[in-house]
């Protein structure tokens, strides 16, 4: 999506554990005033993706793992 | 009538003075659209007719553009100041910030150069993580004033003190993202 930074962005290692809420306009470096300041989405590290999820940034958040399949028991 | 709310004191308010050490401007042409202020309700009082809703769009700006060029500011040089102008129930706010800028160099005066008459829109974050948002993309604001020099004595400073001006009827106070990247 040209023109927006994307989950696709994010450095693999953070792409596994985390994902952008939804594709922000601009970027990947912008300033976030309320949550650290200079992020770059493209470069970012696990501990500085982590941060910003606790600071409860809107802009990125843990993925939610998908249920654990359970096999349904045998009939009896 | 509008509903208006008391205003309340903050306990163990943070309300440090002076602005941060870096500026925020974009021509105010590379704005695709200008955010609406949040007003989420219709009574006055919690802020939210003065912030805006959301981030800014530059979409369309063009390669190279769409951004928030940054330019460092002097500590303890830069502030904004709201001062109410005009007739007796015709208030408007005469906006203005100013900062200076450290050298004298082909560099800062090409900045200078290429500010002086620019419409521009200007970011200027405070102390408490205010941003505060002069200009829209209708409406821009201006270099007002600007005031170089080399210095004389090892004792002075050399760099360029400015003055940003904008006139409105509501403040804009900005919490979305400043973009500094330039449309690729």
């Amino acid at each position: 999506m040209k023109g927006f930074t994307t989950t696709d962005m994010l450095p693999e290692p953070v792409r596994a554990q985390y994902e952008m809420t939804k594709p922000l306009e601009g970027g990947p470096r912008f300033n976030l005033p309320h949550y650290g300041g200079d992020v770059d989405f493209s470069t970012i590290t696990v501990q500085q993706a982590a941060a910003l999820v606790r600071m409860k940034c809107p802009y990125i958040r843990l993925k939610v793992l998908a249920a654990k399949k359970v096999d349904p028991e045998p009939p009896k | 009538m509008c509903k208006i709310k008391k205003l309340t004191s903050t306990a163990c308010m943070k309300n440090a003075a002076g602005v941060t050490g870096t500026g925020y401007m974009a021509p105010s042409e590379e704005f695709a659209s200008w955010p609406a202020y949040q007003n989420t309700s219709d009574t006055l009082g919690d802020g939210d007719t003065v912030r805006l809703d959301g981030n800014f769009s530059f979409t369309g700006a063009g390669t190279g553009n769409g951004y928030f060029r940054t330019y460092p500011m002097l500590l303890e040089k830069g502030q904004v100041n709201y001062k109410l102008v005009g007739g007796l129930g015709s208030k408007s706010y005469e906006v203005t910030a100013s900062f200076y800028v450290l050298g004298l160099n082909a560099e800062e005066l090409e900045f200078g150069t290429s500010m002086k008459n620019i419409p521009g829109v200007w970011l200027f974050k405070d102390k408490n993580n205010v941003v505060h948002c002069l200009g829209s993309k209708d409406d821009p604001a201006y270099i007002s004033e600007g005031d170089g020099t080399t210095g004389a004595a090892a004792t002075d400073e050399r760099g360029t003190l400015y003055t940003c001006r904008w006139i409105t009827s509501t403040p804009q106070v900005y919490e979305g993202t400043i973009n500094l990247t330039p449309i690729a």
